[in-house]
C-alpha cells in the first residue's frame, strides 16, 4: 500500500497550513422590481490560522456563512477583501499558475453524498480524475493509487468499476473522502461532511477521518452545526454568526467555559440522551436561550449583529462592533460583556 | 465493536451496467419496442436499398405508367406497388427513399445537435455574461419565427436542394437544442460534484465535456430522437413546395408533391409515400418517448 | 402502560412494496398502541420503516405499496374497515401531522392564511371571518412573532423555523387528539428546534394531545419522549420507557446506537460502531435482521427470526437480552 507523506513536499514557508486575514466576501443581490442592488454580507473579518495535523471546527447554524468561507479558502470564490494564505503562499493575490499549483494542497468534501459525485462516472474513474490534470503518472500507476486509496477508506476492490448510485450514503462519502485525499493535500474542508448520514454511518465516517488525519498529517478545516460532532473531532473551534466570528478557543475551554453568549446558547439547545432535563427545563432553557430570529445578511444590525437575540445585550452593544478579545489563553470572544457575563 | 478495515456493501452479484438497465426499462414499453423494430427495418432497407429494391429508381417504363398496385405482370414486370406517372417503379422509389429520409434525420439532427450543444454550454458556462445574452437573444428570436416559414426563407437564400433543406431544417431545430442543454447545464452546475472537479484543477473545457455535459445527455437523446421525425416532416414540407429534394430524387416528400393532381385517379403515388412517411415518424416518436420514459426515473437517481 | 383504552392502536402491522421479483418489507409486523396524551418516541436510522409506520397509519401509503395489520384502530374505530371518506375526515381533524421538510410541506403557491383558513374549513367550516380570526389565534399560539403580518405571506418568504411552525398550526388547527411528527426538527438548526420542541411539549400538555415523535436523533427523543421504540430494517426491536431504555438498553441495537453518540464517547479517541449496513429488499437474513453485524450473534440467532419478549420493563426482540437470562 502506497504511504502518503505531506513530508513528501517541499517545506512550506510558514508554520501554518493555511492563515485567514480580516476575511470579507459579500453579494451583490438584486432587490426589487427595478434592479436596485443590496448587498449580502456573506463574511465579514474573519481570521483565522491552523496548523498542520489540526482540526479546526468552524460552528455555525444557517446563515452564518461558513459555507461562504470554506469557498473562499478552496479558492472557488475570490474574497471581497482580506486575504487567504495557504501553506505561506497568498492564494488572494497569486496569478493563475499559483493558483493552480495550490489547488493540491486544498481539497474539499462536501455534505450531500448523493451529489458529489458524478453520477456518470465509475468511482475508480472519479479517482484517477484528480491524478490525471495534476500530474504525469502513467495509467498503470494512476490507477495503483487510486486502487490503494479506495481500499484506504474501507471500500473493496470490486467497487471501482461501479457507479455511485450503487452505494449508500456513507459509502459515497467514503469515496467523496478518497477522492480528496488522492493529491495528497495539506488541507481538506470538510464541509458538514456527517450531517446527512444515520448515526452509525457517522461514527464510521468520523473514525475514518481521524484515522486518516493521523496517518497522513493532513489538516481539517471541519464545518458542522453538530456540537457533538465537533467535541469528537475538533481541536480548536470557532463559533460564527450572520459571518462573524463570535468565539474562537482551543476544544475543551470552549465546551467547558463558554465566553459568548451565542456559543451559550448552542450548547443549551443541543439535545443530549444523558442530559435530559425533562419537559419543564427544556421550556426555561429554550425561552432564555434565544428569541427572536436570524436577522437578514442584508441588513445585519449595527454594532454587535448577535444584539437582537441576545439575552445580556446593553445599549452599547448597538454602537461598537466588539472585536475578538481573549479571554485568557487561546481563548478569545466578540463580546463587550464577556468579562460581566459569568 | 470495532470497525472493520472494508465495508460489505450488499450490492447484487453483477451490478447491470446503466446499458444494460436502460435496456431493460426500454423493453419494458411495448410501443417503443415496435418502433425500434420498425426503425431496424427501415435502416436495413437505406443500407441496402440497391439490393433488395426491384428496380432501379430512377428507371421509366413507359408502357406501365400509372400502373395500379398488383402482384400480375405487365409486359413482363411485377411492380408489387404500382408505378408512377412517369412509368417508375414505386415499391423500389419507396425503398430508396428510406435512405435518403434516414440520412435527412442524421444530418440535420447531428448539425443541429453539435452546434446547439456548444451554444448550450457556452450559454450555461457563462451565465449572466455577455455570450449567454448574444447566444439566447439569438436563439429568442429565431423561436420567434414560424418553423415553416424560417426553413423556406433559408432555402430561398442558399437555393432549393436536398442539402440545403437539411441545412435549413437544421437551422430551424437549432434553438430547441440551445435552450434544452443551457437548462440541463444549469441544473447540472449547481451540483457539488461539479465543485469537485473544479477542485482538482479541471479547466473549463474538462468541465464542459468531461464532466459535465454527460450527465446532461438524457433529455437531448430523447430531443434528437423526436427531432429525427419533426426533421423527416419538415424535408416533406420543404419537398411538397418544391424546396426540397428535385426530381428525379426519390424522396417522399416530393413524390408526394408531384403527384397530388392523381390523388383520386391514382391514389396510390399519392397514398403510399405519405403512409411511408406515416410509419417512419411514428416509429421514431414511439422509440423517443420510450427512450424518454426508460432515461427518466434514473434522472431521479 | 395506563390502563386507559388506547388512542391509536396498531396491531401486526406489515408493508410490503413490490420490488423487481421480491418485495421491500418496510414495516414487518408491528404492534404498539399509544393512549390519551402520551408522548411516544419512534427511533430509527434510515431503512427502519418508522415514516412508512406513520403514513401507513394514517392511509397515506400509496400503491404499490401493500398494508396489511390485524387491527388498526383510532379511538377504537376501525381504520382499515372506514370508508376513504371518513377517514380523510380523521386527517386533520382528530389526527394531526408534521412532515419533515417545512419547505417542501406548504404549498408554495398560496399563503399561510390560505392554507390554514384551508384547513380550518375542511374540518370545522365557519366565516371567511372567523376562518381568519382562528387563522390569526392559532399563529400566535406557535409563538410566532408579528402574526398578522405573516398570515399573508408566501410560504418561501419564511425561515425553515418558522415554516415548522405554522405546519404545527396546521397540523393543531383542528384540536387534533393525536399528533404524528415525522423528524420535525431535523431540518432545522439547533437553536431553532430547541424552541420547536419547547413548544411542542408545551402544547401538547395544554391541549391533552397524544405525540408520536419519530426521529432518528436520540437526544430529541431523550428529552420529549416517555417511550420509546426502536426501530431496525422494519421491525420493533425493543420497547421501553425512556429512563430504563437509555440507562440499560436490552437489544444490542440499541445499545450499539447509544453507543455511537458522539456525547457516550467522551474518553475514547473513536467512536464505537457498528460494522455493516442494513439489510435491503434482496438481503434480508433468514434469521435475526441484526445477526450479519451483531457483535454478540449465536447460531440460534441466524437460525429464527426472535420474537419480542419482555424483559423487566421493556420489550426486546433478542434471545440473548442484555443484562438478562437468554430467552427460551
Amino acid at each position: 500500500m502506497t504511504t502518503v507523506q505531506t513530508s513528501e513536499r517541499a517545506t512550506p514557508a510558514s508554520p501554518w497550513v493555511l492563515e485567514t486575514h480580516g476575511l470579507q466576501k459579500h453579494y451583490a443581490v438584486p432587490a426589487g422590481v427595478f434592479g436596485k442592488r443590496a448587498t449580502v454580507r456573506a463574511l465579514e473579518e474573519v481570521s483565522l490560522a491552523l496548523a498542520p495535523a489540526r482540526t479546526l471546527a468552524v460552528v455555525g447554524e444557517s446563515g452564518c456563512g461558513k459555507s461562504t468561507l470554506a469557498r473562499q479558502i478552496a479558492m472557488l470564490e475570490t474574497p471581497t477583501a482580506g486575504r487567504v494564505v495557504i501553506a505561506g503562499v497568498d492564494a488572494t493575490t497569486a496569478d493563475a499558475a499559483t493558483r493552480r499549483a495550490l489547488r493540491k494542497d486544498v481539497q474539499m468534501v462536501f455534505q450531500n453524498p448523493f451529489a458529489s459525485l458524478n453520477p456518470r462516472k465509475k468511482i475508480g474513474v472519479a479517482l484517477e480524475e484528480p491524478l490525471a490534470i495534476n500530474t504525469a503518472l502513467t495509467r498503470a500507476e494512476r490507477s495503483d493509487r487510486s486502487r490503494a486509496m479506495l481500499a484506504r477508506v474501507g471500500l473493496a476492490a470490486e467497487h471501482y468499476r461501479r457507479y455511485p448510485h450503487m452505494f449508500s450514503g456513507g459509502q459515497r462519502q467514503r469515496v467523496a473522502i478518497a477522492r480528496a485525499l488522492m493529491l495528497e493535500p495539506r488541507l481538506v474542508i470538510a464541509d458538514e461532511p456527517v450531517s446527512a448520514l444515520d448515526v452509525s454511518v457517522q461514527a464510521q465516517v468520523l473514525n475514518l477521518l481521524m484515522d486518516l488525519q493521523e496517518s497522513t498529517g493532513v489538516a481539517y478545516v471541519f464545518i458542522s452545526h453538530n456540537l457533538a460532532v465537533v467535541e469528537r473531532i475538533a481541536d480548536e473551534v470557532i463559533v460564527m454568526y450572520l459571518g462573524r466570528v463570535m468565539e474562537r478557543a482551543p476544544k475543551a475551554a470552549l465546551f467547558a467555559s463558554p465566553r459568548h453568549p451565542y456559543t451559550r446558547a448552542l450548547l443549551a439547545s443541543t439535545p443530549r440522551v444523558d442530559a435530559a432535563r425533562g419537559e419543564a427545563a427544556l421550556a426555561r432553557a429554550a425561552r432564555s436561550a434565544l428569541a427572536g430570529e436570524l436577522p437578514s445578511p442584508l441588513a445585519p444590525p449595527s454594532g454587535c449583529v448577535f444584539r437582537t437575540r441576545c439575552p445580556y445585550a446593553i445599549a452599547r452593544c448597538a454602537e461598537v462592533v466588539p472585536p475578538l478579545e481573549p479571554a485568557g489563553g487561546a481563548h478569545s470572544a466578540a463580546c463587550i460583556r464577556q468579562a460581566e457575563i459569568g | 465493536m470495532t470497525m472493520p478495515t472494508t465495508v460489505a456493501a450488499p450490492l447484487p452479484l453483477a451490478p447491470p451496467s446503466p446499458a444494460r438497465e436502460l435496456w431493460r426499462d426500454f423493453r419494458r414499453n411495448r410501443g417503443a419496442v415496435i418502433g425500434l423494430v420498425v426503425l431496424g427495418l427501415l435502416v436495413f432497407c437505406a443500407l441496402f436499398a440497391d439490393v433488395i429494391s426491384p428496380y432501379d429508381p430512377s428507371e421509366q417504363f413507359r408502357d406501365a405508367a400509372l400502373r395500379p398496385p398488383s402482384l400480375a405482370p405487365v409486359s413482363g414486370h411485377v411492380f408489387v406497388l404500382g408505378t408512377d406517372p412517369v412509368g417508375r417503379d414505386i415499391l423500389s422509389r419507396l425503398i430508396h427513399g428510406t435512405r435518403l429520409s434516414l440520412v435527412i434525420g442524421l444530418v440535420s439532427v447531428g448539425l443541429s445537435l453539435s452546434a446547439g450543444v456548444l451554444l448550450g454550454l457556452v450559454a450555461g458556462f457563462y451565465r449572466g455574461r455577455l455570450a449567454e445574452y448574444l447566444v439566447m437573444r439569438l436563439m429568442d428570436v429565431m423561436l420567434a419565427l414560424p418553423s415553416l416559414l424560417l426553413a423556406v426563407a433559408v432555402v430561398a437564400v442558399l437555393g432549393p436542394g436536398l442539402a440545403n433543406a437539411m441545412y435549413a431544417i437544421a437551422i430551424v431545430m437549432l434553438p430547441h437544442f440551445v435552450r434544452l442543454t443551457r437548462g440541463a447545464v444549469l441544473g447540472e452546475l449547481a451540483k457539488d460534484y461539479v465543485q469537485a472537479s473544479r477542485l482538482a484543477g479541471a479547466g473549463t473545457l474538462r468541465l464542459m465535456f468531461d464532466t459535465v455535459l454527460p450527465n446532461c445527455a438524457a433529455p437531448l437523446i430523447v430531443q434528437a430522437t423526436l427531432g429525427f421525425s419533426s426533421a423527416i416532416l419538415d424535408a416533406a414540407a420543404l419537398g411538397f413546395l418544391g424546396l426540397g429534394a428535385q426530381p428525379p430524387t426519390p424522396e417522399w416528400g416530393s413524390m408526394l408533391a408531384s403527384a397530388l393532381e392523381f390523388i383520386q385517379s391514382a391514389w396510390w403515388v399519392v397514398t403510399l409515400p405519405g403512409l411511408a412517411i406515416l410509419v417512419t415518424v411514428l416509429a421514431f416518436n414511439l422509440t423517443g418517448d420510450g427512450l424518454r420514459d426508460a432515461l427518466d426515473p434514473r434522472l431521479k437517481r | 402502560m395506563s390502563d386507559a383504552s388506547p388512542l391509536l392502536e396498531v396491531d401486526r402491522l406489515t408493508v410490503e412494496f413490490p420490488a423487481g421479483d421480491t418485495s421491500l418489507v418496510a414495516v414487518d409486523d408491528v404492534s404498539f398502541a399509544v393512549t390519551a396524551g402520551e408522548v411516544v418516541g419512534i427511533v430509527g436510522e434510515s431503512g427502519s420503516g418508522k415514516s412508512v409506520t406513520a403514513l401507513s397509519v394514517l392511509g397515506l401509503v400509496d400503491e404499490p405499496g401493500r398494508v396489511r395489520a390485524e387491527r388498526l384502530a383510532f379511538a377504537g374505530r376501525d381504520l382499515q374497515r372506514m370508508a376513504a371518506r371518513e377517514r380523510r375526515a380523521l386527517l386533520g381533524g382528530e389526527i394531526g401531522m408534521i412532515f419533515q421538510d417545512p419547505m417542501t410541506s406548504l404549498n408554495p403557491s398560496f399563503t399561510v392564511a390560505f392554507q390554514l383558513m384551508e384547513a380550518i374549513g375542511l374540518h370545522e367550516g365557519g366565516s371567511r371571518r372567523a376562518r381568519r380570526a382562528r387563522a390569526l389565534a392559532l399563529l400566535k399560539e406557535v409563538e410566532i412573532a408579528d402574526a398578522e403580518r405573516r398570515l399573508d405571506v408566501f410560504p418561501h418568504q419564511l425561515s425553515g423555523g418558522m415554516s415548522q411552525r405554522v405546519m404545527l398550526a396546521m397540523a393543531i388547527a383542528c384540536n387534533p387528539r393525536l399528533v404524528i411528527a415525522d423528524e420535525p426538527t431535523t431540518a432545522l438548526d439547533v437553536t431553532v428546534q430547541a424552541q420547536m420542541l419547547a413548544l411542542l411539549l408545551r402544547l401538547q400538555r395544554e391541549h391533552g394531545m397524544a405525540l408520536v415523535l419519530i426521529t432518528h436523533d436520540l437526544g430529541v427523543v431523550a428529552e420529549v419522549a416517555r417511550r420509546v421504540l426502536v426501530m431496525y430494517a422494519g421491525q420493533i426491536v425493543e420497547s421501553a420507557p425512556a429512563a430504563e431504555l437509555f440507562a440499560t438498553p436490552r437489544h444490542p441495537y440499541t445499545e450499539a446506537l447509544l453507543a455511537s453518540l458522539p456525547e457516550r464517547n467522551a474518553g475514547n479517541r473513536r467512536l464505537a460502531s457498528l460494522s455493516g449496513v442494513v439489510p435491503g429488499a434482496y438481503d434480508r437474513p433468514a434469521g435475526c435482521l441484526l445477526a450479519p453485524r451483531c457483535p454478540y450473534v449465536r447460531d440460534r440467532c441466524r437460525a429464527a427470526r426472535p420474537p419480542l419478549f419482555a424483559v423487566g420493563a421493556s420489550l426486546a426482540r433478542c434471545y440473548y437480552p442484555l443484562g438478562a437470562p437468554p430467552q427460551p
